[in-house]
């Protein structure tokens, strides 16, 4: 009798646990004295890495094949979807997602293992080690909790359930993998930490190889967070893109300490300073991600991600306990190596400014956290459990973040260890000029073309203190122009003043170097650097776009066929419903559509008398299993998105309620990431010298594909086309909880649209409405209808 | 490594040759079964090198000699020092603070390289102990072949 698929999956799980608890014996014996036992540590390593491919190479197989015999397979797919979809559904639930992870990991490890050929050969085997550890808990995880390989104990249903519709977006085919390959990019730098600690070579050269893992991890976690934005704005229907949702932060968590650490580890470098901190963030990261994981699966929290929830919560507890014990117990023990032998000489240095940036960052992050595990502190201590909401998450973020934006254009303008009063004079002149001018123009022209510096407020809460911050954060769209401004010039100065001295010294050797040849060799001789310049200039862009949300609009309309409106300077003309498939007038790709129904209702776009399209926001009723979803129609631009849901729509009378956003500036967060991704790449692009090609190279040429598979992702978005968020009834009551800004759903709970109301619109920055709702401040909530 | 990229590439080919006449599920479990492979040549290359007291590659040897703290230090003022000239040369410090950060860093480079040495130096009497002893061995064996030759 052979194995079947399922006993092999499994037989194949317990195999890799067998595997890293072999190859966490060599390294340990390794660790311990036995220098040869490090060759068969690394081979076990890489044995181990091609075991669990194979196990993921079999999971897939299993879905290409429809075989339901395994109860993941037949949880999460049917025979109706396509291959993408198919192998999408490898991480699309929790089983399969453990597995994946286990793969990243995997991956990870092998990059690691051949990196560090016939180097820190004093730390090979405890990273080793290290890595092997938790590979061995997902394992374990996989073996007594999330198998999957587990048979269907019921025996092989003739078709699936389907993968989740929520899940069907090409978003979802990209954003799960890369927010992975973040959470699980932070375990190399922690595995070093840990050798590091063990070892006690704290010295500088191990973190300077660190840090640009770390960088991996960080570029991954910020495509992972903007793709969350990017499917959340355009599945979720409500018009914005972050809602503190506690998923989204505890997926936001660790970057904020994985860009302190890239800063704070420059100090080390530089100055030897900061050892603890940076052994301290590393490890702090690390525990970040695998709390994030347990917050995603143990649902303690409510969420729109609790499609995610499951029982395995307990285990990751265990785990991140195991974690902050062992690496509290490591950095106490080694206390006196990691004493800093250096110290910040003055205020105005760079070294200072990166300390008040690191705060900055943790206090952000501190405060994410608090707020977001506040139920269950509350419930733990006063035995109620209070929700916080998006108001309060703007109203301390708002100045956290605008701190975090100022530190990231003042720290470039100092130098190390003090900067004399004539240097900053000279090196703050420009920016200066920059951000004055900028303050001007924006005051001048700005309520003008309908970006007022200064967006009144309503205050959250009586009190004088509470009309005070209201008044006070009224300006935060201004200073964050100002910031912005002041940024741009800082980026652009330090490359003024590279090429410049770059020019100047070829002069002397008598050697004339162009302006474009002079900038691509600057950055060329400095990557790191001047990588790090570019990362700053997408994140001016994207600030760009989250300060849009202060001035963006929400009109709620009802209209007959033929009826007209106006948003901004949108002109709507509404056509009337088709329903597709089985109507005249729907397109023939549109009338092969199985599984559902779906009922357009188009609007023509004109701007200024000029057309710009037809929009066609819908909703989809699916047969199998019974939902309703909405559609988005979405017509994007540099200068803003127009943003249109289908509310209600009356069968008979073809009269329909529409929800209207005009939200500025939003591309510029996708822009932002593009250029972030550059900045990434330029700082982790190998050295052109004639060293052997190694494992570096791959995932630096990994980098670059996806820097390319994003652009071209985000260049076929570009042209407006509806999009699906497609919610369950229950899905759509949760996000009325989560949302309490969102616009009314009524798809989700009847397809037969209830009465219109009456339009409404709500208008923040004089363009002629009444205001209804005081904006926030960086979420996308703001400024929606009540 | 040029047998491994040509492994590859006849993988891709198999993979493709199959994808079109048995389907794309086929070619996910040849990949599995070439992972399987795979892992079994390694395990199999961990337990012999466990086993068998094979000779360490060039690589790993070299490991060997890893860098002391001290030189580690020594590199990390290096870099400093390169770093200030870049910085001096953008003019982001005052010539007398550039003066006064170089000197405090030379001195501390100067320091380090001292103590590097000082650390290499047993490491370094080892080795002229270990030529000596190999020198000293081979003029036995030699003299000793000349005396049976000539006899």
């Amino acid at each position: 009798m052979g194995f079947s698929l399922p006993d092999f999956g499994t037989f194949v799980i317990f195999g890799v646990l067998g595997l890293a608890a072999y190859t966490f014996s060599q390294a340990t014996l390794a660790a311990a004295g036995a220098p040869r036992r490090l060759a068969a540590a690394r081979y076990g390593a890489y044995g181990t890495c091609a075991l669990i491919v194979c196990a993921v190479l079999l999971l897939a197989y299993a879905f290409l094949s429809h075989d339901f015999r395994i109860r993941y397979v037949s949880r999460y797919s049917d025979r109706s979807m396509t291959n993408t979809y198919l192998l999408t559904a490898l991480w699309g639930g929790q089983d399969g997602s453990l597995l994946w992870w286990t793969f990243l990991l995997a991956g990870y490890t092998g990059a690691t293992v051949r990196w560090m050929k016939g180097k820190y050969v004093e730390l090979q085997p405890v990273v080793i080690a290290t890595l092997m550890i938790i590979l061995a808990f997902f394992c374990i995880l996989m073996m007594y909790a999330a198998n999957p390989f587990e048979r269907n104990l019921a025996g092989s249903p003739a078709d699936g359930t389907g993968l989740n519709p929520l899940l069907q977006n090409y978003w979802m085919i990209i954003h799960p993998p890369m927010l992975y390959m973040g959470f699980v990019g932070c375990s190399v730098p922690f595995a070093f930490a840990v050798a590091a600690l063990v070892t006690g070579r704290l010295e500088s050269e191990w973190i300077v190889a660190v840090r640009k893992w770390m960088l991996v991890a960080f570029m991954f976690l910020s495509i992972g967070n903007v793709l969350g934005m990017i499917w959340a704005y355009e599945e979720l229907g409500w018009g914005g893109f972050w809602a503190w949702d506690p998923v989204e932060n505890a997926a936001c968590l660790p970057w904020f300490t994985s860009a302190a650490y890239v800063h704070s580890t420059i100090i080390q470098e530089r100055r030897n300073m900061f050892k603890v901190w940076n052994v301290i963030l590393i490890c702090i990261t690390f525990s970040l991600t695998i709390f994030g994981t347990f917050l995603t699966r143990s649902g303690l929290i409510a969420s729109v991600h609790s499609f995610a929830k499951s029982d395995i919560g307990p285990y990751f507890v265990y785990f991140l306990g195991i974690i902050i014990a062992s690496s509290a117990g490591l950095v106490v023990f080694r206390l006196p190596l990691l004493r800093a032998k250096a110290v910040i000489e003055s205020v105005a240095s760079r070294e200072a400014m990166f300390v008040i940036n690191n705060w900055a960052l943790l206090g952000g992050m501190t405060f994410i956290l608090l707020a977001t595990t506040f139920p269950l502190l509350s419930e733990a201590l006063a035995g109620r459990t209070v929700t916080v909401g998006p108001p309060f998450y703007n109203k301390w973020m708002a100045p956290i973040g605008l701190g975090i934006f100022a530190l990231m254009g003042l720290a470039p303008l100092f130098g190390w260890r003090k900067s004399s009063g004539a240097s900053l004079k000279k090196a703050f002149l420009v920016p200066g000029s920059a951000a004055l001018g900028a303050l001007v123009v924006h005051a001048l022209v700005g309520s003008r073309l309908g970006y007022p510096p200064i967006v009144y407020t309503a205050p959250l809460e009586a009190g004088l203190g509470a009309e005070l911050y209201a008044r006070l954060s009224s300006i935060y769209p201004g200073i964050t122009v100002v910031l912005a401004a002041f940024n741009v010039a800082v980026i652009t100065q330090e490359f003024q003043r590279g090429v410049a001295a770059r020019r100047s010294s070829s002069t002397k050797k008598g050697e004339e170097e162009g302006i474009v040849s002079a900038v691509f060799r600057l950055i060329a001789r400095s990557r790191r650097r001047y990588g790090g310049y570019i990362v700053h200039l997408g994140i001016t862009a994207m600030f760009l776009g989250f300060v849009g949300t202060a001035w963006s609009i929400t009109k709620e309309v009802a209209l007959s066929p033929g009826e007209s409106t106006q948003v901004f300077d949108y002109q709507l003309k509404y056509v009337g419903t088709r329903m597709c498939p089985g109507s005249a007038s729907c397109s023939p790709e549109e009338n092969q559509v199985t599984g559902r129904r779906m009922l357009f209702a188009d609007l023509e776009v004109a701007r200024d008398g000029r057309p710009l399209g037809r929009l066609s926001p819908a909703k989809f009723i699916y047969q199998s299993p019974p939902q309703t979803t909405s559609e988005i129609g979405l017509l994007r631009g540099f200068r803003d998105d127009l943003y249109t849901v289908l509310a209600t729509a009356d069968p008979q009378t073809k009269r329909a309620t529409f929800s209207l956003h005009v939200n500025p500036f939003v591309a510029w967060i996708w822009i932002g990431l593009v250029v972030l991704i550059f900045g990434c790449t330029v700082s982790l692009w190998p050295d052109v010298t004639t060293e052997r090609v190694q494992s570096w190279s791959y995932v630096r040429v990994l980098v670059g594909a996806t820097t390319g598979l994003l652009m071209s992702f985000f260049v076929a978005q570009t042209a407006a086309h509806p999009f699906a968020p497609r919610l369950t009834p229950s899905d759509a009551a949760s996000l009325e909880r989560s949302y309490p800004f969102s616009p009314r759903w009524t798809g989700g709970r009847s397809p037969q649209i209830g009465a219109p109301s009456s339009s409404k619109q709500t208008d923040l920055t004089g363009h002629g409405f009444q205001a209804e709702e005081a904006p926030g401040f960086g979420t996308g909530q703001v400024g929606t209808a009540q | 490594m040029k047998w491994v990229w040509l492994g590859l590439g006849g993988l891709v080919v198999v993979a493709l040759l199959l994808e079109r006449y048995a389907g794309l599920p086929v070619v996910f479990l040849l990949l599995a079964a070439v992972a399987l492979t795979i892992c079994v040549y390694f395990v199999w290359s961990s337990l012999t090198s466990v086993e068998t007291a094979s000779a360490m590659d060039f690589d790993d040897a070299m490991s060997f000699a890893l860098p002391t703290v001290a030189e580690e230090q020594k590199l990390a003022i290096l870099r400093a020092l390169k770093d200030l000239e870049f910085e001096r040369a953008v003019g982001k410090i005052s010539e007398p603070d550039y003066q006064a950060v170089l000197a405090d860093y030379r001195a501390r480079a100067k320091a380090s390289i001292q103590l590097a040495d000082e650390s290499l130096e047993v490491g370094r009497k080892q080795v002229e102990e270990w030529v000596e002893l190999a020198r000293s061995e081979r003029e036995v064996s030699g003299s000793a072949d000349k005396s049976e030759a000539s006899s």
